[in-house]
């Protein structure tokens, strides 16, 4: 299958004593889930009880408002194997 | 030398197409709220929810002529890049504030300092359920 487009990380993933540690423990996570390549970047948003990432800063996870797919899942979501994290493909 | 898990200092700060440089100082803010519940014959609240984010930005730079050129409503990508302290690799923290509206620009220069301005930045999500502010490492 090829790598996700997209991960759900739940917030209980997230530790460490200070917020560089905090964002650090996510994006270690996150990093290697997302299959980023040498030039690629894992950008993570924190949504109150789990975080989303991405490769791409701009990625929404609902089609924008402007879509008109608006409000509609943009991802289609599978359990990753281990710690409550979920994969997500574009639809 | 691993990165410190410290930063120090700004660089790579823009909106939209626009560099901003002589940077003293960047915030960010989650800007999350909540809204608190009681009824009946409650005397305390019963209920604290956070319904409503509203995250932002200030960047607080010398160069108040690039400042003050923002004009407000220019929406665009606000980014900056939280330097490590030692400057090691890995160790930065890069944020993007995406769909970043300038709010206002002030600008202050007391006697005999430097002077500088503030550009204020709201944001909105693309479908009203991302966090606009994001980060990541390099």
């Amino acid at each position: 299958m090829s790598r996700p487009d997209a991960i759900l990380v739940p917030k209980s993933r997230e530790h460490g004593s200070d917020a560089s540690a905090r964002m650090e423990s996510i994006l270690d996570v996150a990093e290697p889930l997302l299959e980023c390549g040498p030039h690629e970047l894992a950008w993570c948003r924190d949504q109150t009880t789990y975080f989303f990432c991405t490769r791409s800063p701009e990625d929404s996870e609902l089609y924008p408002t402007w879509h008109p797919e608006s409000g509609k899942p943009r991802y289609d979501w599978v359990p990753a194997p281990h710690g409550g994290i979920k994969l997500g493909h574009l639809r | 030398m691993a990165a410190t898990r410290l930063q120090a200092n700004w660089a790579n700060v823009g909106h939209g197409s626009q560099a901003i440089t002589k940077v003293t100082a960047v915030n960010f803010s989650q800007g999350g709220s909540v809204a608190e519940f009681a009824g009946d014959v409650d005397r305390f609240t019963t209920v604290i929810v956070n319904l409503m984010n509203k995250p932002t930005a200030t960047v607080t730079s010398a160069d108040i002529a690039t400042l003050m050129g923002i004009a407000c409503g220019t929406v665009g990508s606000f980014t900056a890049t939280h330097k490590d302290a030692a400057k090691q690799a890995g160790g930065d923290i890069v944020y993007v504030l995406s769909n970043a509206v300038a709010e206002n620009v002030t600008a202050n220069g007391p006697f005999g300092q430097y002077g500088s301005a503030s550009l204020s930045l709201k944001s909105y999500s693309s479908d009203g359920s991302t966090n606009p502010l994001a980060f990541t490492r390099a």
